[in-house]
């Protein structure tokens, strides 16, 4: 066998992983005010991959914290000869019952300031009645957002570690108030509080040598405002409702009455059901750890075990990488 | 006339020639060569997966045999073969020095023979490895010591 090589024969290009850029937000994820630009710096997944995260919901099966929902199967639709005269009077109504405090969005964070788990203004009870005094704090902070965050890790360990390093994964989502969500023999699958996201993305890539992870934060904040204002809305109509029921004249009338108030009824639990599906995804957030194993022929232990090693000598040639077992013996 | 055609020829050949690193191996009996292998320059294996290489790499950085063999040898350690003897030095059949290394490793729970000889010239180093199963590799010894013994650069 003889061959003629080309002068530039053995030159490889060194095979590299990649390792994104990530300057995790300067605090904490949730739970807290969080500024904009802090969002900014992980990157922001697109839309359609926001969409599947955010309705996947049944496919978490195991998933056990704030109950998660139903909710976000759509509500049987409304007979419709009550649906549409139903509408506009509600609206005038509820606007009339709550004195002019609901205009979209721009007022509920003022006019409403419990917080959520997730750091998240939450309709308070009575929450019209606050309003007096709210204005000026709303001006002075603005609302945090409601953001969703999710990692992936990919990890480079040992095969025969594998299983161990993702034993170790669920432990320490467990440990930080965390669950499992999914596990299969390369990959798993937790959600760890949201506040301490960056805490437990750390502690993950302490576990072994990271190949690549990405960062996503989705913000939820407007969706999530239009639902608080649709619930006060439609709190307000079930009220008024309520009391044109009581003072129903005849049985038809209560019985179209009635209708409505069980249309309105259904809205707002699709609503408050979706509303807790955001606030329990923010509140958790998914990590997504996938180990790859390390092409490694690993053979007999230190003959001197616990003896100091040097530092070893690490030319930049990449044909060094390839010598031994591993490569020879694959052929295809 | 006819030279003169040639000479063109000769002059393009005389020209490739420094730009080639060839060597020559002797396939052994019950081994077949794989063709179209992108990872080495010459490998061949037998029935029961003993298997030769060849690889020729630019000598950058420039340096002498005995840095190659030191640094490919700790290399190995390095990665946990355990070395079975010292290193030996070894000539290839056109007379360049070289030096072989021989190993023990344990591969998927069983152990395997891994042997691999450096030989070093001014603008390329020649790398030639065997290895298979234990089990099958003592059996094929023989024919890879011929193989390695027909090693020219």
């Amino acid at each position: 066998m003889s061959l003629c090589l080309p002068a530039a024969s053995g030159c490889a290009a060194r095979s590299s992983y990649s390792r994104s850029g990530y300057s995790p937000p300067s605090q904490a994820y949730a739970g807290s005010v969080a500024q904009p630009q802090s969002v900014q710096e992980v990157s922001v997944a697109s839309a359609s991959t926001e969409s599947t995260e955010s309705e996947s919901s049944s496919g978490d099966s195991d998933e056990s914290p704030p109950s998660e929902p139903s909710a976000d199967a759509p509500a049987p639709p409304p007979p419709a000869a009550a649906q549409a005269p139903a509408r506009p009077p509600a609206s005038r109504e509820a606007q009339a019952a709550l004195g002019n405090t609901v205009a979209h969005g721009a007022t509920t964070p003022a006019t409403t300031t419990a917080r959520g788990p997730a750091g998240r203004t939450t309709p308070a009870p009575g929450g019209a009645a606050n309003n007096v005094t709210a204005p000026a704090v709303a001006e002075a902070t603005p609302p945090a957002p409601m953001l969703i965050y999710t990692a992936a890790v990919d990890i480079s360990v040992r095969r025969a570690e594998i299983t161990a390093t993702l034993d170790r994964v669920v432990d320490l989502a467990y440990s930080m108030g965390g669950y499992l969500v999914q596990r299969t023999d390369a990959q798993v699958q937790v959600r760890v509080p949201s506040a301490r996201f960056r805490e437990g993305v750390r502690r993950v890539e302490e576990l072994a040598e990271v190949l690549h992870r990405t960062i996503n934060a989705q913000d939820v904040s407007e969706e999530f405002n239009d639902l608080e204002v649709r619930l006060t809305n439609l709190r307000a109509v079930r009220r008024r409702l309520e009391e044109f029921l009581a003072r129903a004249a005849n049985v038809a009338e209560a019985l179209r009455v009635a209708q409505e108030l069980e249309r309105v009824t259904q809205e707002m639990d699709r609503i408050e059901g979706r509303m807790r599906f955001l606030r329990a995804r923010a509140t958790f957030s998914l990590v997504t750890v996938t180990a790859h194993p390390r092409s490694e022929v690993v053979v007999a232990p230190d003959p001197l075990p616990g003896s100091a090693v040097r530092r070893p000598l690490d030319l930049p040639v990449v044909w060094l990488e390839r010598l031994g077992l591993g490569r020879l013996l694959q052929l295809r | 006339m006819t030279t003169l055609r040639r000479l063109p020829l000769l002059l393009a050949l005389s020209l490739l020639a420094p730009a080639c690193a060839s060597f020559h191996v002797n396939t052994p009996n019950g081994f077949a060569e794989l063709e179209d292998d992108s990872r080495y320059d010459y490998r061949a294996t037998n029935a029961d997966g003993v298997v030769i290489a060849v690889r020729v790499m630019r000598n950058e950085p420039e340096a002498s045999l005995e840095f190659w063999g030191r640094v490919v040898d700790e290399r190995l350690r390095r990665q946990g073969y355990t070395p079975e003897g010292n290193p030996e030095p070894v000539r290839s059949a056109n007379g360049v020095a070289g030096v072989m290394f021989r190993y023990g490793a344990t591969v998927g729970g069983r152990a395997h023979r891994y042997q691999v000889a450096v030989f070093v010239r001014a603008k390329k180093v020649y790398v030639m490895e065997a290895g298979g199963d234990t089990e099958v590799f003592d059996p094929a010894a023989p024919a890879v010591a011929r193989a390695f013994g027909s090693f020219r650069t």
